[in-house]
């Protein structure tokens, strides 16, 4: 696999290569692109490279490797049919499909489907976790890697509220987030047959937030894994703890941006790592973003505040807000999708449909465009190749100039 | 497998491969074990099987085993990957040996409802024709459709809607037949029909503080003798036995419900429940069940114990606990169980209550359409 700094490098120092986002919020789940020239709105017939139906719901994001875009979704009356589809990123042709049956159960909250976690890409494939536990990797063309029920191995996992964290991936380990209600761990899974290369106990309490990598030199990183209680920092070699900070949140996910931890417990805190703690930077309780994640892009921090519509930017160096804006569009507007950013330029994306794009930073909001999808969105948008890709609970669109 | 040499055989396109040469490939898939073992080889066989085209199709199908289900996932994305290479090259797959698969029941459920996806997908007209046959079918995807072909045929005739009342297993067509049968005055017994038990002995209750009542062993779970039992009956339709009503409302409680069925053979069954609560299912003393989660959702059938009930009297017993979690939406405590075949469909059973058989899917009297 490419190393996430090798990746990054390469989309900068390359502009013809689509920086790829390979995981829930792009690379290492920043939520950030380094592209370019990334679009600001369209319409049926202005701005859209194209739009194809999905037959099944999905909450997960799309991600997208190289010259394609992957997608998960669930089916069937009992939600059962589990499903990770390939599409060509330039005309939106469907390539592959492959199907199989959840083997744990699929109770959840009506908002969410067992096609929650959002899949994770590298050079030797994409592996896709689904809400019951079944993972299933495969190589770009399709082809089967390796195929695992996480539920038929450890039969007390479960979360009925529905399980979304997703996985990410080191080198040749998938990360594999398992906090619930029964049998809890964190797993570093051989990319190259599914086998466990560690497996570490964690406490049964749902949880659905995704790890975070820190890249600590060429060879070491620890990921980082919070839950209600605290955060926790592991090896990634070996799985072994290494320290914990008390700072609990089970939504929404960490990010690691610019040297610093950014965090949900009671608000929002920025936090800077040391070798073996978090020391605090600032904290402010009037954050409250919900499902959504946090953005940390270029010196500001963007929040998207559930309920009000609102959109926080805020200076990072002290917590305050520069400014706050509401999302425009028909009716109340929340969010379930984080924020994500690319060119200069943060993405929102309502449930009610709307897309709203801010110019980053400024003293005061700058709406540059604003789309309306007509369609539930719960996804988090990807970003790569000069498109954005977002994905409805009906349909998958991709936002940009044709190709 | 010469069956399955002849079945390819029929295929039209490339030429059929020995049965020998699809064994090994499809003996290592159905080998994979837990925690990926068998994975590596798995791929490689997974590979050969694909590299084989069409007249591999039948072999994979008749190598599923339901029992196996990581193996099944396996075989079924190989059926995939040689489904999509045909629609690619404008092939098709021999439509008769499709529907001979699909036709034999003795196939695997999973199977025959994969077959069929194909068959309809590339003779969405022709493959119409199978629906009606599927209304009993032991594949619930095929029975679903099989219902709701015959909900279109048979919409003006009171008669067959009571049939296909009978047949239907998903929660949305047996409502909506139901509706049906209602308006045109004919019986539609919900509670009946999916056989839930609404009769229960209930324990007095016990302490859960912390939790530690879930691990713990209380007199019901060892005293063959039960004195003082409370007899309780749900009124729900899908009978909900709410036992903050029955017992009182309690926190960090523990309450076992029984009841006795009586079989008149030995016969392959499922205990299914649905709970809010951390849950044990018990049958005849021993534990077939135990799921501790509380107050994060529920739906029917959730939690699904696979058991072989005995010929003559089987104890069922739950124990249901409850925490101390102080929100509007966590201070539910109570179930619904019944007992079924692995379709969901209500078996020929009775329940002992005071020793006299009564029927399972008996209200309470006073309400009989509250609390769905």
């Amino acid at each position: 696999m490419r190393p996430i700094s090798a990746m990054l490098l390469l989309a900068l120092t390359s502009p013809l290569v689509a920086a790829d986002w390979p995981q829930f919020k792009g690379a290492n789940g920043s939520g950030v692109s380094s592209e370019k020239d990334l679009p600001v709105k369209f319409t049926d017939k202005v701005g859209l490279r194209w739009k194809v139906p999905l037959l099944a719901r999905g909450v997960s994001s799309p991600v997208v490797f190289g010259d394609k875009v992957y997608v998960t979704c669930s089916a069937g009356t009992r939600d059962d049919r589990l499903q990770l589809l390939a599409f060509d990123t330039a005309s939106g042709k469907k390539l592959w499909q492959r199907n199989i049956a959840a083997t744990g159960g699929t109770t959840a909250h009506p908002k969410t489907c067992m096609a929650a976690p959002t899949p994770v890409a590298d050079d030797t494939g994409i592996y896709a976790l689904f809400a019951t536990g079944d993972i299933l990797a495969c190589g770009h063309d399709g082809a089967v890697l390796w195929v695992r029920s996480l539920t038929g191995d450890y039969p007390t996992i479960s979360n009925q509220v529905g399980m979304a964290s997703s996985p990410v991936l080191y080198k040749d380990k998938l990360i594999v987030p398992m906090d619930n209600a029964g049998e809890s761990f964190l797993a570093a899974l051989d990319t190259k047959t599914g086998k466990n290369i560690w497996k570490i106990e964690r406490p049964r309490d749902i949880n659905w937030v995704t790890p975070v990598i820190r890249e600590l030199n060429s060879t070491n990183a620890e990921v980082f894994y919070q839950s209600q209680k605290e955060l926790v920092a592991y090896d990634v070699a070996d799985g072994k703890k290494k320290w914990s900070h008390k700072a609990g949140s089970s939504s929404p996910t960490p990010t690691l941006a610019e040297g610093l931890f950014l965090t949900s417990s009671d608000g929002l805190s920025l936090m800077k790592p040391t070798e073996n703690k978090l020391e605090e930077v600032w904290k402010s309780a009037k954050y409250r973003t919900g499902y959504s994640s946090p953005l940390f892009y270029d010196g500001k921090i963007y929040a998207a505040i559930p309920s009000t519509g609102i959109v926080y930017c805020i200076d990072s160096k002290t917590g305050k807000a520069v400014w706050d804006d509401k999302v425009p569009g028909k009716g109340k507007q929340t969010f379930s999708a984080s924020p994500v950013a690319g060119d200069g330029k943060v993405y929102v994306v309502t449930e009610s449909g709307t897309v709203a794009v801010f110019k980053a930073g400024g003293a005061e909001a700058e709406l540059l465009g604003v789309s309306e999808v007509g369609e539930e969105l719960l996804a988090t948008p990807a970003i790569s190749g000069g498109a954005v890709f977002i994905r409805s609970d009906k349909s998958l669109i991709c936002m940009g100039a044709k190709k | 497998m010469r069956r399955f040499a002849i079945l390819c055989a029929a295929f039209s396109f490339g030429p059929p491969l020995s049965a020998a040469e699809l064994d090994a490939p499809l003996k290592v898939i159905n080998s994979v074990g837990k925690e990926g073992a068998g994975n590596a080889e798995a791929a490689k066989a997974w590979a050969e099987l694909v590299k084989a085209g069409p007249d591999a199709l039948l072999p994979i199908l008749e190598a599923i085993d339901d029992r196996k289900p990581t193996s099944v996932n396996w075989l079924r994305t190989a059926i995939d990957a040689i489904a999509e290479k045909q629609a690619s090259d404008g092939a098709k797959f021999s439509e008769d040996s499709l529907t001979i698969f699909i036709r034999n029941r003795k196939n695997s459920p999973t199977a025959r409802s994969v077959a069929f996806e194909i068959f309809e997908n590339q003779e969405p007209v022709r493959s119409d024709v199978l629906l009606a046959g599927f209304i009993d079918d032991p594949s619930l995807e095929l029975r679903r459709k099989g219902v709701q072909k015959h909900i279109t045929l048979f919409k003006n005739d009171p008669n067959s809607f009571q049939k296909i009342f009978e047949a239907a297993r998903d929660k949305d067509q047996v409502e909506a037949i139901a509706k049906e049968l209602e308006k045109l005055k004919l019986p539609a017994n919900i509670t009946k029909h999916y056989g839930y038990i609404t009769q229960w002995a209930l324990s007095e209750d016990f302490d859960n503080k912390n939790g530690l009542g879930f691990g713990k062993a209380y007199p019901p779970e060892t005293a063959a003798e039960r004195k003082d039992w409370k007899a309780a009956q749900s009124s729900a339709t899908y009978g909900t036995m709410d036992l903050n009503a029955a017992i009182g409302k309690k926190m960090n409680a523990v309450a076992y419900a029984s009841a006795i069925l009586e079989a008149e053979a030995e016969l392959p069954a499922e205990i299914r429940v649905a709970s809010q609560n951390a849950l044990k299912i018990y049958l005849n003393g021993k534990e077939i069940f135990a799921r501790e989660e509380y107050h994060h959702g529920t739906k029917m059938d959730q939690h699904v114990a696979k058991v072989t009930l005995a010929k003559g009297k089987n104890t069922i017993l739950l124990k249901v606990c409850q925490n101390d979690m102080p929100y509007d939406w966590a201070q539910a405590w109570g179930f619904a169980a019944r007992v079924c075949d692995a379709t969901g469909g209500s078996l020929k059973l009775k329940q002992l209550v005071d020793d006299k058989p009564v029927s399972l899917g008996e209200l309470a009297p006073a309400e009989t359409k509250e609390n769905k």
